[in-house]
């Protein structure tokens, strides 16, 4: 389909703001070109949507509170080892101007002839979309996916986005109005999420965890924890009891009243080997590999650690697999994946190994904490964290959600902190409540000077590994790249 | 010799009613009384009878705020297990610090956005009418001598009738509902108000006023007198930073 006039003088103009902004004012620019495209035509995203259509490429939504940015990337850098050329979002730039960004951005010249004519091909075969929850119902009436993954549904800046059960409803709401084709990826352990499933006909896989997975750590206090207290279903009581909202991983749910209940995963980790995690499926490989030998296995080597990156692993493995992607694709890529700036990020400034997180709500800082505190991946006695915490829009301007972290585990193994951003006297109050000693906080409002500052105590920890740990909220995160990278 | 105080709490569906961290006001409230020395226990009570206390030993009641799923779960159980409780509470001048979806439990009626009504127990008298439009941002409240600050963000708009006193004036922010410039609700000892924050974190001399009204029930002996025998020192340093850090309410502190 040849593209109109008007088109490729928006993508012109696109990628001549784009430019600009790499390179005159060193800005990423994922957001502010389409921004101004829209200011100049108001129609300019139907447009685009309608020529994505008529290309006939598919298209898979990533939506959820935590992990969309990582599972995106990781459907996507491993649709690229299978030779594809994908479209994403890999920023995290998940609002309507990030993604038509990277929709317009994938548009190329790529012969003498098209550059005569100066027509524009596509360059994806893939689309790989990270929406946010919010924006998800407009995305999806304009791009329509084809699959559609969700990781979870916590509670996150409930000051921007009012109730999370209305935000679920909504999304809901706009699967429905997809095809029914439309092919649902869904956690079997988050009674929210997995209820986006619950009384529709699309076809579907539910992705999760057997108990062996968490026995084999010898921890009964695990993961996955969930903020459905009542059913998603019936809105009768779904927990009663606060130990289970808390700190066990939901493999098992009920609700008395209307039957809602949690669904075997049809794709799940099953356990250890080693370092390695196990894969499994009980339904044929004929299904997803297109082998007739019996069930679906992989074992691989995760590049990241924290149980909330293994439930993105097999988010990911599922839509994978859902193309029916080869073992030996999906495993090297996995293993070798490189996760984005803030999402189990790591650099090294001389021997001593920052670890930069983005932390925007309680469900991921608490998941976080239990990452970096866990003996498995971390043989520090205490661990000496940078807080970089504040309340502009795009962090939540409520900052009461740290009060819903339960810091009172994690006293014990807490050592130095210091604490930047506009709002750390909220964050040293919620840590002295949880019994951190006052001694050990220490407060410095100037971003650079505080990285300074755990460097330095980084640099002073008596041991061959030494670490230490940078929790962010996202407008900080932004910040600390200028400094870190 | 120091002498030992002990309070009693407790803290009612902590988890159904606790929307936007609104446990830190036990939270908080326990962290404070330790450092006057004073032995706080707190007792979860959820749904039906709690069998482990005596819900009428209770120096200080605690509810937090829920989505409109939740509380419409949970009323009928308050009605039945907790209203008289709670009545009775109220006439002894025992505490309660009621948060957003839980201050709504105790007016006399909530009618939702789908115009169901769920009723209240009338210990402030007025009724709240949801809204689609929430009513979200920082907010200041004067009460008598001292400027309560916190978080609010609710669809609920609350009116309250002529004779019942709120909690204070809105300097900045909506408030009950955004209209006549009062926010919460008082009755005797029981305080209702639309402020997260955590609400006692933020507002530490609200705490310690609770402290003192419990501590004079309990042990007639004043906080003021707990810190002498005691010979406490409190840093507040933390507290009263973190109040002047709110941008939007800088000029209200």
């Amino acid at each position: 389909m040849i593209l109109r006039l008007k088109i490729k003088a928006e993508i012109i103009l696109y990628f001549f703001l784009k430019y600009i902004l790499n390179n005159v004012f060193n800005r990423e620019g994922d957001v502010l070109p389409v921004h101004i495209l829209k200011k100049i035509d108001k129609d300019t995203f139907d447009n685009f949507a309608s020529y994505i259509h008529s290309y006939g490429i598919p298209i898979i939504f990533v939506t959820g509170t935590n992990g969309k940015t990582t599972t995106a990337n990781l459907i996507a850098d491993t649709l690229r080892a299978a030779g594809k050329n994908v479209c994403v979002n890999s920023n995290g730039a998940n609002m309507s101007n990030g993604v038509f960004g990277a929709i317009i951005g994938s548009y190329g010249l790529s012969t003498i002839d098209r550059l005569l004519g100066l027509d524009f091909q596509f360059n994806a075969d893939f689309i790989v979309i990270e929406a946010d929850e919010k924006v998800f119902p407009y995305l999806s009436s304009k791009l329509m996916p084809n699959v559609v993954v969700i990781t979870n549904f916590y509670r996150d800046q409930l000051d921007r986005y009012g109730e999370i059960n209305t935000t679920v409803f909504e999304i809901k709401r706009a699967i429905k109005n997809l095809s029914g084709d439309t092919m649902l990826i869904l956690p079997s352990f988050e009674p929210l999420a997995m209820s986006v499933g619950y009384g529709i006909n699309n076809p579907r896989i539910y992705y999760g965890f057997k108990r062996e997975f968490f026995k084999e750590k010898q921890c009964q206090e695990r993961a996955v924890s969930s903020d459905a207290l009542t059913c998603p279903y019936c809105k009768k009581v779904l927990f009663n009891r606060k130990d289970v909202n808390q700190n066990v991983f939901l493999l098992k749910f009920k609700c008395e009243n209307c039957g809602f209940t949690n669904i075997e995963p049809d794709i799940y980790i099953s356990g250890y080997k080693g370092e390695k995690i196990i894969i499994k499926s009980n339904k044929i490989g004929a299904e997803y590999d297109g082998k007739t030998d019996g069930a679906l296995y992989s074992d691989f080597k995760p590049a990241l650690s924290g149980d909330y990156n293994m439930a993105n692993y097999l988010a990911a493995y599922s839509v994978l697999k859902n193309y029916k992607i080869k073992n030996d694709i999906i495993i090297p890529s996995f293993e070798n994946f490189q996760t984005k700036f803030g999402r189990s990020f790591k650099k090294y400034v001389g021997d001593l190994e920052i670890n930069i997180d983005l932390v925007k709500n309680p469900t991921g800082l608490s998941r976080v904490l239990e990452k970096i505190t866990d003996v498995y991946n971390n043989d520090l006695p205490f661990i000496d964290i940078l807080f970089a915490f504040s309340d502009r829009d795009a962090d939540g301007r409520d900052v009461s959600w740290i009060w819903d972290v339960e810091f009172e585990k994690y006293v014990k193994d807490i050592g130095k902190i210091i604490i930047t951003g506009l709002r750390p006297f909220d964050m040293a109050i919620r840590l002295k409540t949880a019994g951190v000693d006052k001694s050990l906080i220490s407060i410095e409002h100037n971003l650079k000077k505080s990285l300074k500052k755990i460097i330095k105590i980084g640099r002073s920890q008596v041991s061959s590994n030494k670490k230490v740990f940078i929790l962010s909220t996202y407008t900080e995160l932004l910040r600390i790249k200028k400094y870190i990278m | 010799m120091k002498k030992i105080f002990e309070l009693i709490a407790i803290d009612l569906y902590p988890e159904i009613m606790n929307i936007y961290g609104d446990r830190g006001n036990p939270f908080y409230f326990k962290y404070r009384c330790s450092l006057y020395g004073i032995n706080l226990r707190v007792f979860d009570v959820s749904f039906e009878a709690e069998k482990r206390i005596d819900m009428d030993r209770a120096d200080i009641f605690f509810i937090g705020g829920g989505q409109d799923a939740e509380q419409a779960l949970i009323y009928e159980d308050f009605i039945k297990y907790k209203k008289s409780v709670l009545m009775k509470a109220l006439e002894n001048d025992k505490i309660m610090l009621a948060i957003c979806g839980g201050y709504q439990l105790l007016c006399d009626y909530y009618k939702s956005l789908d115009n169901k009504i769920i009723k209240g127990i009338s210990v402030f008298r007025g009724y709240t009418e949801s809204k689609t439009l929430r009513l979200i941002g920082n907010i200041a409240v004067k009460a008598e001598n001292t400027v309560l600050v916190g978080f609010e963000n609710h669809g609920g708009r609350t009116y309250l009738e002529r004779e019942q006193k709120a909690l204070g004036t809105v300097l900045k922010g909506y408030g009950n509902n955004g209209k006549n410039g009062t926010e919460g609700a008082v009755t005797g000892n029981f305080f209702g108000t639309y402020m997260h924050g955590s609400f006692l974190p933020k507002n530490y001399i609200f705490c310690d006023y609770l402290i003192n009204i419990a501590l004079k029930k309990k042990y007639n002996v004043s906080l003021e007198e707990i810190i002498k025998i005691n010979g406490i020192e409190i840093d507040n340093d933390f507290e009263m930073k973190a109040r002047k850090d709110i941008a939007d309410l800088k000029r209200f502190l």
